[in-house]
């Protein structure tokens, strides 16, 4: 009795069938939430988070699904999808310590204390219309925001993803509605969507971090620290230094190039490399290059 | 019956018409319901999802995702139910989900649902917009993989392999290699790949694929009538998951391969307690009738048939075959048995389909 029929690609693809490989063609916390995509959620799946300051004004880009199908012109959030963003402006950082200064930006003095004094929440009706909710920011602030949510060009610069969009969030408003005494933030970024198990989602910190390290990316910053022990994977933010890797993440910065510790090593596979995004970014808001 | 006037396979096929219909009358009281009167249902987590995501959507009909995930969910079901409905409830939430926006999840499920019901010219064309979106996706390449060989186009898998991933090294890479392998009859390169692709899930910890790998090896061996060699395979793979189902499957095919026949049928029957599945029940038909148990033998023969006419009936063909390869085993219905394999053939073209015709029209040449 022939039963080569019987030991087909179904069993395969029954269920949920997770693989954990890394690729690593998905950096920079490129959708790196295997699990995400093993669920059919990729647009909870983060590929990019920008933190930096232009002007006198804080700037939050967060992107998401990287498996945006070619052609789209217009992109409809889910209405069951939260993204926030997290800022702690109270821990304090040193700089005195070169590795952690290359590797993180600085050194978090105490990061069992990495806690959000301020967060900004973003969900979206049935009709894909954003809807803001903040938290420790005044609202006398609020009407200087600047909100951007759609499709825009990814800004990986890296082959493949030359062509591709990616969904993105961009928030822009004045710096002193967080920032208090200190100059420096800590910044991430979350995902949230519910499931049938509970809610699931994605961390987005400094790039090339918690996607290599399980399960970081379902613990806060402050979780990452006291269970795994690993530095809380935030972007450090001196608003008094040149933006640009390791200080917060402006769209221009390569990290495949930047990042030291990247732990797969160099990068050949599309050598020679690009030195820019294959679409110019905006000076101005929302920064991201239009979709392609 | 003088053997000269009608031979074997007739005379049992004659006594097995008439049990047929007397079976569905006949159940003593306190008998367990013959198998084409039970209910079937799928696990708990199938239908918690799916009343889950339907409660979702009903609140939210255009909340695509969920959409998508729910047509999973049905199709999940349908692997339990053999329920057609659940397949039209599957492409009725995917369609919906991709009408809101064009979305991965729901291509890659509509490429999954075209392979189930034998549509694979329609599951290709899912696969190609899903890997339009997702390039390197490796279920993709295993989905097209699946329907380029049902469409009898091994040429293409190997086009494909050496397009997407070269050297083949990740699980679903060497999977498909070694599918294609054996479809080629070159066993020892299977073999090979199975291997690797087992230690590629075992780096993974993947149960699902540690489990796929053992048991495609061995059934290399099964399908070549060499049940011993497969015996380490499926051993291997017990270990990791001693009760998945398609495991069981296999175990049956080694115990009939190894004159266990009454065991066989024991284990096919307690599949069949968990899943309504046509084919299983068409296997266990055919032990029954071997082993001289013409009711249980006539209780599977209506199970399968109904079960796959239920499905034909509204439209779906990935019936056809079965139905065909089950009229062929019992010697009657010859002629729709032909009508069934040449319709077949229009979208399945691989070993198997042109295996059934051939069976039909060789079966009834002699009656």
């Amino acid at each position: 009795m022939c039963s080569g029929a019987k030991v087909t690609f179904a069993a395969l693809l029954c269920g949920v069938l997770l693989l954990a490989e890394s690729r690593p063609l998905s950096a920079a916390d490129h959708g790196d939430m295997g699990y995400l995509a093993g669920i059919s959620r990729n647009d909870a799946r983060i590929t990019d988070f920008f933190a930096f300051t232009h002007g006198d004004n804080l700037v939050l880009a967060l992107c998401t699904n990287p498996a945006i199908p070619p052609g789209m012109t217009e992109y409809l959030y889910a209405s069951d999808l939260t993204l926030e963003f997290s800022i702690d402006r109270h821990s304090k950082v040193r700089y005195d310590d070169p590795d952690d200064l290359d590797q993180f930006g600085g050194t978090i003095v105490r990061p069992q204390a990495v806690t959000a004094d301020c967060r900004l929440r973003v969900t979206f009706d049935d009709e894909g219309d954003p809807h803001l909710e903040t938290d420790g920011i005044a609202d006398k602030y609020l009407s200087e925001l600047q909100l951007f949510a759609g499709l825009r060009d990814d800004p990986f610069i890296r082959a493949p993803r030359a062509g591709r969009n990616i969904a993105a969030v961009v928030l822009e408003f004045p710096l002193k509605a967080v920032l208090k005494k200190d100059e420096t933030l800590l910044l991430w970024a979350t995902t949230s969507v519910p499931d049938v198990n509970g809610p699931i989602g994605d961390h987005g910190g400094r790039a090339l971090r918690s996607m290599f390290i399980n399960p970081s990316n379902v613990l806060t910053p402050k979780q990452q620290f006291l269970q795994l022990g690993i530095v809380p994977d935030v972007v450090i933010l001196d608003v008094c230094q040149p933006m640009g890797l390791p200080n917060g993440r402006v769209p221009t910065d390569d990290v495949i190039d930047i990042v030291e510790d990247y732990p797969l090593g160099s990068f050949d596979d599309d050598a020679p490399f690009p030195e820019e995004n294959d679409v110019p970014f905006l000076g101005e808001f929302p920064y991201l290059a239009p979709p392609q | 019956m003088p053997a000269g006037s009608r031979g074997p396979l007739a005379v049992l096929a004659a006594s097995f018409a008439l049990l047929l219909g007397t079976v569905a009358s006949s159940v003593p009281p306190g008998a367990p319901a013959p198998h084409h009167q039970r209910p079937c249902t799928a696990p708990d987590d199938v239908e918690s999802r799916i009343r889950f995501y339907s409660a979702q959507v009903a609140d939210h009909p255009r909340r695509y995702p969920t959409l998508a995930l729910l047509g999973k969910a049905y199709l999940d079901r349908v692997r339990w139910t053999g329920d057609a409905r659940d397949l039209a409830s599957a492409r009725d939430c995917l369609e919906r989900s991709i009408a809101i926006q064009p979305n991965l999840e729901a291509y890659k499920v509509l490429a999954a649902t075209a392979n189930y019901s034998h549509r694979f010219e329609v599951a290709l064309r899912w696969c190609y917009l899903a890997a339009d979106a997702a390039p390197g996706d490796p279920e993709i390449l295993a989905m097209r993989t699946e329907a380029l060989l049902a469409l009898d186009r091994p040429d293409d898998v190997a086009l494909l392999l050496e397009k997407i991933e070269s050297p083949v090294k990740s699980f679903h890479a060497l999977a498909c290699r070694g599918m294609l392998s054996a479809v080629r009859d070159d066993r020892a390169g299977a073999l090979a790949d199975f291997e690797s692709a087992g230690r590629s899930a075992d780096e993974l910890g993947t149960v699902e694929l540690r489990v796929w790998a053992r048991i495609a090896s061995a059934a290399l061996f099964l399908d070549h009538g060499q049940p011993a060699n497969a015996e380490p395979w499926l051993r291997a793979a017990g270990q990791i998951s001693p009760d998945d189902y398609d495991l069981q499957v296999h175990l049956a095919e080694f115990e009939e391969g190894t004159a266990r026949e009454r065991e066989a049928l024991a284990r096919y029957e307690h599949l069949l307690t968990l899943r309504c599945d046509a084919e299983v029940h068409r296997r266990a038909c055919l032990l029954a009738r071997r082993l001289g148990q013409q009711g249980k033998a006539a209780d599977h023969y209506v199970a399968a048939e109904r079960l796959w006419r239920a499905a034909l009936d509204p439209g779906e063909v990935f019936p056809l075959e079965g139905l065909a390869k089950l009229y062929c085993d019992a010697g009657r219905n010859l002629d729709e048995a032909i009508t069934l394999a040449v319709r077949n053939l229009e979208y399945k073209r691989d070993a198997s389909a042109r295996e059934t015709l051939k069976r039909a029209v060789e079966l009834r040449s002699r009656h």
